[in-house]
């Protein structure tokens, strides 16, 4: 009896610690999850945002920016995606709801607006269809930024204030003024995104987004042909190369997209280095070949935005292209991609970006669509079209030499920033534009110009965690 | 007169002896395995307290890796962020030669490394940008903030805030790196310079504070974490 008694006693015992130790580990571990749960619950939150600002989206919330239309969203517009769960309420205005949106106070000096300027959609996450919930995230704020929203002194004169929107450039921040938007610049929106989850766990994140920069920088296009860098050079073809079997080569920087009966366009080809005029003009002949609207110059000076003026602000936009990009391809060194790897899906309704990184021949006699960003040299057989615009940034080289009837409607931007090793230059190098064999060459198309810009992408410019406390 | 039959007669001395022996042995067993059961619960809870800290300090610093770079260079007007590097953040700051050339990881950086890391974030505390340096010395995790300062070497600058962090630290010991880095390869060549650091992979090996009671044996756990930075390269 006393041995059974004491027996019983030890197991209970042990038993005891066990459980109170696997508990414990238990509650550890659970505790961890659970606050990763909301972190990423937290980020699906942000890119949702990041993701229906887009214009292409399907469920883009363009009308919760900016009900009324405009070029920007208005400083007191505030635009919530909403996710409640089953039989929730996320009310982010009300102080007494648990998801009340704290944080608006802090970036803004007031609480969160009411009437007109407070916009609510809700998430488009859960997929009822096939019973999925989606991530836990309560709500999805999108605000215009200001210095004092995102407490930062932009423009570093007289502090920080809430009176002007912050635009991006590409490059850097700048702070417009009198409610004006910046030339050339896209503007920043701040994506704030708090999840919850049912153990608790709270986590507040934040993005600060602009369209990616080469949306301003395709914005100004200066030309039909633009070779950008310092001892450029150009080859067309010459004359005679016309006739049966090849086109007439032009390059064309009336626009072709301008209403009827009036003329508007660029330069047929630009330059950025005042140097390289001579050497380019007398290249460009026979001077038929190269037309531009009455009072523009066949071939001309053409002046660039920043971040079109360096390597490391080329490099950046390539970067940003990258991170836009439908298709990314990168052929081993000494190796061509070809027009083979481009998606079939790319069509003038479905116009897509494509990265290559490298060489690319853009063979065969298809038409591509959209934009093509080339670091490698791109070797185009004109029977090949291509509908948006081509940049060939990096080796800078642009080469053909084989007859066809093929045209780029759109632009095209030659930019050398690396040597032959692959390394960024300090400056712009001698990038080169030659097509030799005929083709009907380029003809400038602000519509295909625009279609292009379209493409991209609202781009991250920052992030941070914003410290919560449970309510 | 009718004689008593039952049995009167108690415990002979020696069933007496036999069971108090036998007792005793029983009570002995019985709470020689209480005590061991005792002993184990404490190594277990000294094992559990290190893994907690050793999780908290893991955490910590996937959170500071978040925010390394925040706010980036591309906050400020060129004109300001060239005047003002104090007011934005590199991912990761690097010695020798900060804020000039940047080294390369793991050949002429010594920080970043495997046991010394420097972030740049402003991490919401009312303090700005700041340094938060993680340096391994001996066997403790020491953790240090400071204002970031412009054209300041950030080692030194930091070497004051250190204090001891996570103590029981045996990577050291084990020449197990507590840093590991993965880069972006978007800018060609890839260079692993601290600025394309994009994922840093940590691995703690935490010893308990005591000794097991049964073994005399310090038992140790390995906690890995993976810490991506969100921010954009600048």
């Amino acid at each position: 009896m006393v041995i059974a008694l004491f027996t019983l006693m030890l197991i209970s015992v042990v038993a005891t610690a066990l459980i109170l130790m696997a508990g414990t580990e238990t509650a550890l571990k659970g505790n961890y999850k659970s606050a990763m749960q909301s972190f990423y619950d937290a980020k699906a939150g942000l890119e949702e945002g990041r993701g229906r600002l887009w214009a292409r989206n399907p469920d883009s919330i363009a009308s919760c920016l900016i009900p009324g239309g405009g070029a920007m969203m208005p400083l007191n517009q505030v635009c919530y995606i909403l996710n409640p769960s089953a039989g929730e309420v996320v009310n982010p205005q009300d102080p007494t709801n648990p998801y009340a949106d704290t944080e608006y106070q802090t970036e803004w000096g007031t609480a969160v607006p009411t009437g007109a300027a407070y916009n609510t959609v809700m998430s488009d996450s859960p997929i009822a269809s096939g019973n999925i919930a989606g991530p836990l995230y309560k709500w999805v704020r999108i605000t215009p930024r200001t210095e004092f929203s995102g407490n930062i002194d932009v423009d570093g004169i007289n502090g920080i204030d809430n009176l002007n929107p912050l635009f991006f450039d590409g490059m850097q921040q700048l702070l417009s003024t009198n409610g004006i938007p910046v030339a050339a610049a896209s503007q920043v929106l701040t994506v704030t995104a708090l999840a919850v989850t049912p153990y608790g766990s709270r986590r507040m994140v934040q993005y600060t987004v602009a369209l990616a920069g080469s949306a301003a920088a395709l914005a100004n296009v200066p030309s039909a042909l633009t070779l950008d860098g310092n001892g450029v050079s150009f080859t067309g073809p010459s004359a005679g190369t016309g006739g049966r079997g090849n086109g007439n080569f032009q390059i064309v920087g009336n626009d072709s997209n301008a209403p009827p009966g009036t003329q508007s366009g660029l330069p047929a080809i630009g330059y950025t280095n005042s140097s390289d005029g001579p050497s380019v003009s007398m290249a460009a002949t026979p001077s038929g070949n190269y037309l531009s609207p009455a009072g523009v110059p066949n071939v001309d000076l053409v002046s660039l935005p920043p971040i079109l003026q360096t390597p490391s602000g080329l490099q950046t936009l390539v970067n940003s292209i990258t991170q836009s990009a439908d298709l990314v391809l990168s052929p081993p060194p000494g190796t061509a991609a070809s027009q083979n790897s481009l998606p079939s899906a790319m069509s003038a309704s479905n116009p897509m970006i494509v990265v290559v990184n490298g060489d690319f021949n853009l063979h065969g006699n298809g038409t591509g669509y959209g934009l093509l960003l080339v670091t490698g040299t791109l070797d185009y057989d004109p029977d090949a079209s291509w509908n948006g615009v081509i940049l060939v940034i990096g080796q800078g080289t642009f080469a053909s030499s084989r007859r066809g009837v093929g045209v780029i409607n759109g632009a095209v931007f030659v930019a050398q920033t690396l040597d032959a090793s692959g390394n960024l230059l300090a400056n712009l190098g001698y990038s080169s534009f030659t097509q030799t064999g005929g083709g009907s060459g380029i003809q400038y198309s602000s519509n295909w110009v625009k279609a292009t810009q379209a493409l991209m992408t609202y781009q991250v410019l920052s992030f941070r965690e914003i410290q919560q406390k449970t309510p | 007169m009718k004689k008593q039959t039952h049995s009167a007669r108690g415990f002979s001395l020696v069933e007496l002896l036999i069971g108090t022996i036998l007792f005793t042995i029983i009570t002995g067993i019985a709470f020689s395995l209480l005590m061991s059961a005792q002993l184990r619960y404490q190594g277990e809870s000294s094992v559990t307290q290190a893994f907690q800290q050793a999780n908290v300090a893991l955490d910590q610093i996937v959170r500071d890796v978040h925010s390394a770079g925040y706010p980036p260079m591309s906050s400020l007007s060129a004109a300001v962020a060239t005047n003002n590097p104090d007011k934005y953040a590199l991912p990761f700051a690097w010695t020798p030669s900060y804020p000039g050339t940047p080294c390369i990881v793991g050949s002429t950086c010594t920080i970043p490394g495997q046991y010394d890391l420097i972030v740049e974030a402003d991490i919401g505390d009312g303090q700005r940008v700041q340094w938060i340096r993680y340096s391994l010395q001996g066997t403790t995790l020491m953790r240090g903030l400071t204002p970031k300062v412009k054209f300041v070497d950030p080692v030194g600058a930091t070497a004051s805030s250190l204090a001891p962090y996570l103590d029981n630290v045996m990577n050291g010991n084990d020449s197990l790196p507590i840093f590991a880095y993965t880069f972006d390869n978007t800018t060609p060549p890839s260079q692993q310079q601290p600025s394309y650091i994009r994922e840093v992979n940590i691995t703690l090996i935490v010893q308990s504070a005591h000794p097991d009671p049964q073994t005399q044996q310090y038992r140790t756990i390995t906690l890995t974490g993976q810490a991506v930075r969100f921010n954009p390269n600048q």
